[in-house]
């Protein structure tokens, strides 16, 4: 049976839960301060003790801010990987790790994968329900970026249609991700390899000419260079998938038997439904595996899952130790205007009033510090966002998201209930005692 | 007499054996069904996942499922969505001849709202899968909560 709230907008479902978070709060506040006006002497001890109150909100931010941004960019990243891998329908590859495959195919990290033949690679191609079998050829580089071999229908399905200039046409023409520091109409040669041992003159003699550019899509493909896979395998002095007679045609149908071999072919099906029947037919045991790149994150982020809780678990009990030291500063500090407090129940301030005047500047200071805190939990999300896109070319857009703010709105919540007992006991004291304070 | 009690118990082995198939494999003309199973309901809805094989000459299609309290299940394909798992409801599978299908988590499942059942770990749910070579009942292990396969996984029957 589906609870009644199931059903109802996030937007309004987080608002709801975050009223109720306030609500002990202010019911607490509504009881307590009704009928007075405490608003010039709360101001007043905020102002003459403004640097210890300072430090107190430093401290409340800090805590805050670090709660904020570790679930907010924890959350960014899973969003953002799992946005990088959503044009990839199924990944057919030889037998072996789902996990290193998906990080070879989507994200760009080189590794040493066996190959599926002509043959694999025609019977995934020619089945009914398949659109686009995309074969994927990698090794090379230009300048760090990743030069990567597949067919023209892909470069469309990854670019959304939206090129600037056109797709590849023929070998020996390029379309660059939206990063890659290159202009329609440059030629560059492809380095053999990656990174500082790449070998930048194997390939010396093949020009390739970039006619296109791909948009934006928050993925390492940004960053990577795409050709023809034909091109791939001839710089490389392989056979180019076609036979002689079919002149400079690029693209499937390829010859099984020129055909050198793929580390794996990207599936795009006509219909939706097919995904799931094609990937059992494509998982062939000691032939080839297939798997949808979310299903594998799926499995990834579940181990990440029991990691955030267990950092969840230690920003509360952190949160709840900053909590606890901040009041225990109230309380020390409510003794250094204990005098005040007891010049006021001397002029007939009744106790809720001293009582209500202590727990409205404590919780003063703690809401300045949970929203202090919130701007700078953004701020460091955001930024450590630009640093996570910089190191890895996933997108990662950070947004301050609901589960966040209720954490934040409990924390306010418990440590301004918390407050209220410092600002019982500063009352307790004699008055005649406190006078002479 | 060590000769006769092993005899004897070997006598008695198939019958242990053909009791577990029963619980584990069901079968409609060439279409297999193995190892049925649910994790233990955490919120509304159940899932069922299996092991299909078409061993006959003919595609077969899942077409949904049902309980004998007359609630119906449909296939759901599990979609990636912003970091987040969700599902889409499926039309009719088929199965090709030579051919199999396997329901598992994170990619395919057949979806129960609300079963009246309370389904707990360890129980037998009964099911009833109807496919376009016919109905066929089924015996779903109940499994625990955060079980991702049936607990014989991997085991033939």
């Amino acid at each position: 049976m589906s609870v009644p709230w199931a059903d109802l907008p996030p937007t309004i479902l987080g608002l709801a839960v975050a009223i109720l978070w306030l609500l002990p709060m202010a019911a607490v506040g509504f009881v307590l301060t009704r009928g007075f006006e405490l608003g010039p002497l709360r101001r007043g001890f905020l102002w003459r003790f403004r640097w210890a109150n300072g430090i107190f909100v430093a401290v409340v931010a800090l805590s805050t801010a670090l709660s904020i941004g570790v679930i907010a960019q924890e959350r960014a990243l899973r969003i953002g990987a799992a946005d990088a891998a959503a044009k990839f329908g199924i990944v057919v590859s030889a037998p072996g790790s789902e996990l290193t495959m998906l990080l070879a195919a989507v994200y760009l990290q080189p590794s040493n994968v066996p190959l599926l033949n002509g043959d694999i690679y025609a019977r995934i191609a020619s089945h009914p329900q398949v659109a686009i079998a995309a074969p994927i050829a990698f090794g090379d580089s230009h300048e760090g970026a990743p030069v990567v071999g597949t067919i023209a229908a892909f470069v469309s399905h990854l670019g959304g249609g939206a090129l600037e200039g056109r797709g590849f046409a023929r070998s020996g023409e390029a379309v660059i991700g939206a990063a890659i520091a290159l202009e329609i109409g440059d030629t560059f040669t492809p380095a053999h390899g990656h990174g500082a041992s790449a070998d930048k003159d194997a390939h010396d003699g093949f020009d390739i000419t970039v006619v296109g550019r791909m948009p934006t899509t928050g993925s390492p493909w940004d960053r990577a260079i795409l050709i023809p896979v034909e091109t791939v395998w001839e710089v490389h002095g392989l056979a180019n998938g076609h036979a002689l007679d079919e002149g400079d045609r690029i693209g499937p149908p390829f010859v099984p038997e020129l055909f050198p071999g793929t580390p794996a072919v990207i599936v795009q099906t006509k219909e939706f439904w097919a995904n799931y029947p094609l990937r059992a037919e494509f998982n062939r045991a000691g032939e080839t595996m297939a798997f949808f790149p979310g299903t594998v994150l799926a499995g990834l982020y579940r181990v990440l899952g029991d990691v955030r809780q267990v950092m969840s678990m230690l920003l509360g009990i952190s949160q709840a130790l900053i909590a606890i030291s901040v009041l225990l500063g109230l309380f020390i500090l409510s003794f250094v205007f204990q005098r005040d407090l007891a010049i006021l129940r001397a002029l007939g301030a009744p106790l809720r009033f001293v009582v209500a005047l202590v727990w409205s500047y404590a919780t003063t200071l703690l809401a300045l510090g949970t929203a202090l805190g919130g701007l700078l939990g953004i701020g460091a999300a955001w930024g450590l966002g630009r640093v996570i896109t910089a190191e890895t070319d996933i997108t990662v857009s950070v947004t301050v998201g609901w589960p966040e703010t209720h954490l934040a709105l409990a924390f306010l919540t418990a440590a301004s209930l918390l407050a209220l007992i410092p600002a019982w006991l500063t009352q307790l004291r004699p008055l005649v005692e406190a006078l002479r304070t | 007499m060590i000769r006769l009690v092993l005899v004897a118990f070997l006598s008695i082995f198939p019958s242990f054996s053909e009791q577990e198939d029963a619980q584990h494999l069901f079968v409609i003309g060439g279409l297999e069904v193995l190892h049925p199973w649910t994790p233990e309901p955490s919120g509304s809805d159940a899932f069922l996942y299996m092991e299909l094989l078409n061993k006959g000459r003919a595609p077969v299609q899942i077409l949904s499922a049902q309980t004998p309290d007359g609630i119906y299940g449909t296939m759901v394909g599990f979609v990636m969505r912003s970091g987040e798992m969700g599902f889409e409801p499926l039309p009719a599978l088929p199965i090709g001849a030579g051919q199999r299908l396997d329901f598992e988590p994170d990619v395919l499942a057949i979806r129960f709202d609300s079963p009246e059942t309370p389904l707990r770990e360890g129980d037998l749910w009964e099911v009833v899968l109807q496919t376009s070579a016919g109905t066929l009942p089924l015996l779903v292990a109940v499994e625990s909560k955060d079980a991702r396969q049936h607990s014989h996984a991997g085991h033939s029957h």
